[in-house]
């Protein structure tokens, strides 16, 4: 079930006042699961079956892992965990992708392998929960949480429908203690989620969607389009990705805070960044989090002397890149993300790192704001032309393209749609960025004139829902 | 009465809350080119371009361009006439108008460059008067009341045998053809109609804010089978979703006497009908007969994409079936160009 499609508003009316009418906390939990395990159904009935498997594995697993009084077991059971989401995700995600590779590898003798690849669908969202799960055991092993004792409590916290498909990926540690007590919705979250509905909603169909229309016809005819345009396009996917994801995020948000959760924020303003540490600790702030505790600091993190932190830093951004999805594009993608984070981390040793956030009082602090902004935004962008192609061939028509140096017939009318989408995107950012806040429209004194803009708001995304097809979440993929 | 104020205050504040929401959501509309409007309701023709508009129009394909500054797609060339070259007027529906490809890959720029290649000055002037939703009904009259001010040499009318049949159930209000006694006449009471009064007194927004024109499409939409579809999703099954490939209609119509009588209105041009799809023999043969030149053009998009299994009508970007795609413009193009040569010669 699409976030941005009329049947998801036409669940969330019924499900809520359903939740609203259940006192207890139990009733409303198995309330959430039934619902969760429908609005994950509602693309495959079949995927559900992975969902649950994750869930008894690792509820059972957490639990004998905690009674375990011996390390050599409790390691063992943590493989158990490891294997058994490692290996479905690996499975469903890596397997044709590695007998191609092996395939190219041997491809000198002339072996066929075709008859190894299987037809698999890619159960959506997959790399999400998994991660998600995965934390808990981790966790447990490493002594920083206690498992639960009520299995539906577990399996709400795996499939939880906000945030299941596209995270944020939530720590057992945030997220069981909210599910394992009694929840009242406030007043405040009622407004704030709803506020982050239609605010992700607009950002995905407005920005995301309508910028996202010429990225895909673009990339997928290069050959068709001059150098700036497909250009243009490249910066246009910067935004759409943004949007989109950033959008998921805070209907994700929006939605868990209608049922009196709270859950963490995925981005805060990364196009706002100066430098690449920064970008990561601002974009997909649940992935880069995890993949920093659970991978980087696993690894040895950066306490075994300069030239390992750079290795760790490498092996856990090129890991990263293949989460996202099984294609070298990606691993190249990560690979460029490890040598940035190498290079920056090279360039401040022995320094401190001024601290995010930095308030733009004068003049002056914007012009030096602005060159390593820019810079770093022009570094992401380079990466998303790994992230969005579809294969190495891809590169190099872009490549090619952009050595035409050629503008087409409209060139000026590109350049002021994509100003335009960077200007809407900036604007929202830097009003983010002032007020520290997702929901910033709050502090329009008048409460009346707000609902009055979030009205239209949300008027303009039903009409352009009305009006074209929905189209899926770039993440719900991955 | 205190409470009375209040609300009377709160709700006036939300409406102002509303109105500069709708004028920002306008102004981020206009400049990233959303729902950009372009077509008006011309009392004389119904439904038609403005001149110098931008265009911007996503569906299966992808189009970003302007009309020009007569109000047709493609190079400005005027109504008056001040050289020798050979002037081809197209008409027909969205197939012609084109909107799911850029300009330079739409089959009416293959086909003149075609035919101005190699030569030191064109000889060749092409003009697109197409427009979706147009039928046999609209084409002609667009011709007598605009097309026929640029007195073109070749008329190549696009066309499937469903054109051919005279709709009583206009959704946009337009001028009809009518045989008054034993001659045709245009039929202009839709001015008089509530719909055409309205958007009379609305035009200036009709025909510049994109927040009425997304208003309106989506009202239009309310009225089509697709609605129910993007309302309740799997919980809905329609008979036809009109993006899905469809097949042609072979089926023989009786053709009405308006068709005939249109036809003396081209007279003193050359004219050809190319049927896009469908086209009986019988039904070409009596055009044939009322002195028109009629081809299909289905046999060669079936010998060139069907046979070798693939659609020419189907979109991989956003995996749908639309219009003809990039390649099916080539063919087209090229098909259109043979045509020309071989009745020159």
């Amino acid at each position: 079930m699409l976030f941005n499609s009329f049947i998801f508003m036409f669940f969330l009316a019924f499900l809520l006042p359903s939740y609203y009418l259940l006192k207890t906390r139990r009733s409303r939990n198995i309330l959430l699961l039934v619902a969760s395990y429908v609005f994950y159904g509602y693309w495959d009935w079949r995927f559900c079956s992975l969902l649950l498997i994750s869930s008894i594995v690792d509820f059972l697993v957490g639990r004998s892992m905690y009674k375990s009084e011996y390390k050599s077991r409790r390691k063992l059971l943590l493989m158990v965990s490891l294997t058994a989401n490692l290996g479905i995700l690996g499975f469903f995600k890596y397997f044709n992708f590695f007998i191609d590779s092996f395939e190219a590898m041997i491809g000198i003798f002339n072996d066929n392998l075709d008859f190894l690849h299987i037809n698999l669908i890619l159960p959506v969202g997959i790399s999400f929960y998994t991660f998600q799960t995965l934390s808990y055991t981790i966790d447990i092993y490493r002594g920083k949480i206690t498992p639960t004792d009520n299995f539906f409590d577990f399996a709400l916290f795996v499939s939880f429908f906000p945030q299941l498909v596209a995270g944020p990926i939530e720590r057992a540690a945030h997220l069981l203690p909210q599910i394992s007590t009694v929840r009242k919705t406030t007043r405040e979250q009622f407004l704030d989620g709803s506020i982050l509905i239609v605010y992700g909603l607009f950002k995905k169909v407005m920005i995301g969607d309508t910028a996202g229309r010429y990225v895909d016809h673009i990339f997928a005819h290069m050959d068709l389009y001059s150098s700036w345009e497909v250009v243009f396009a490249l910066f246009m996917f910067s935004i759409q990705i943004y949007a989109d994801f950033s959008g998921y995020s805070h209907i994700a948000r929006g939605t868990a805070k209608l049922f009196g959760f709270e859950i963490m924020k995925n981005f805060e303003q990364p196009y706002l960044s100066t430098n690449i540490t920064e970008f990561w600790r601002r974009w997909h702030i649940s992935l880069s989090s995890w993949l920093k505790d659970y991978l980087y600091i696993s690894l040895g993190g950066n306490r075994r002397g300069m030239n390992r932190t750079y290795l760790n830093l490498m092996i856990t951004m090129i890991l990263g890149g293949l989460w996202h999805g099984a294609n070298w594009t990606f691993v190249i993608w990560g690979t460029l993300h490890g040598i940035y984070l190498a290079v920056h981390k090279f360039m401040i040793k022995g320094k401190k790192i001024v601290s995010d956030n930095k308030p733009l009082r004068s003049l002056g602090d914007i012009l030096s704001f602005l060159p390593s902004n820019i810079i770093t935004y022009l570094l992401v962008v380079i990466t998303w032309l790994f992230f969005r192609v579809k294969g190495i061939d891809d590169i190099s028509m872009f490549i090619s393209k952009c050595s035409d140096w050629t503008w087409g017939n409209y060139p000026l009318r590109f350049m002021t749609i994509l100003l335009g989408f960077t200007l809407i995107t900036m604007v929202f950012d830097i009003l983010e960025y002032i007020t520290h806040s997702h929901v910033y429209f709050k502090r329009i004194k008048s409460r009346s004139f707000m609902f009055g803009l979030i009205s239209t708001m949300f008027l303009s995304v039903v009409l352009f829902l009305i009006n074209s097809k929905p189209l899926p979440f770039i993440y719900f993929q991955f | 009465m205190r409470d009375m104020r209040k609300v009377l205050f709160s709700t006036s504040l939300y409406l102002i809350g509303g109105i500069i929401g709708i004028l920002l959501l306008e102004s981020y509309y206009q400049v990233v080119e959303i729902e950009l409007p372009y077509h008006e309701l011309n009392e004389r023709v119904g439904k038609k371009m403005i001149p110098s508009r931008r265009i911007n129009y996503f569906k299966e394909g992808f189009y970003l361009g302007a009309s020009n500054e007569y109000g047709y797609l493609g190079n400005p060339y005027p109504p008056v006439r001040n050289n020798d070259k050979i002037r081809i007027a197209l008409l027909g529906d969205s197939y012609v108008e084109g909107l799911h490809v850029f300009e330079d890959h739409h089959f009416s720029k293959i086909l003149e460059k075609m035919l101005n290649e190699d030569k030191l000055i064109p000889e060749y002037e092409i003009l697109n008067f197409g427009m979706g939703n147009y039928h046999y009904n609209d084409m002609v009259i667009l011709y007598k009341n605009f097309v026929e001010e640029f007195n073109p040499d070749i008329l190549i009318l696009i066309v499937s045998v469903r054109d051919f049949m005279f709709r009583d159930d206009l959704f946009v209000p337009s001028p009809v053809l009518m045989m008054d006694n034993d001659s045709l006449v245009i039929d202009y009471s839709f001015t008089s109609g509530r719909t055409y009064q309205l958007y009379k007194r609305l035009s200036f927004f009709f025909e510049n804010s994109c927040m009425i024109k997304a208003l309106n499409n989506a009202y239009k939409m309310t009225k089509r089978a697709e609605f129910m579809q993007i309302l309740f999703d799997k919980f809905y099954r329609s008979g036809q979703n009109e993006n899905e490939l469809q097949n042609p209609t072979h089926e023989r119509i009786d053709l009405d006497i308006r068709v005939f009588k249109s036809i003396d209105w081209f007279r003193d041009r050359k004219v050809f009908f190319v049927f896009k799809e469908g086209g009986s023999p019988e039904l070409m043969h009596e055009l044939d007969d009322s002195g028109v030149i009629t081809f299909s053009i289905e046999s060669v998009l079936i010998s060139e994409f069907i046979d070798k299994g693939i659609h020419h009508e189907y979109w991989d970007v956003t995996n749908t079936g639309g219009h003809w795609n990039h390649a099916a413009q080539k063919v087209v193009g090229e098909y259109l160009y043979r045509l020309i040569k071989q009745y020159e010669e």
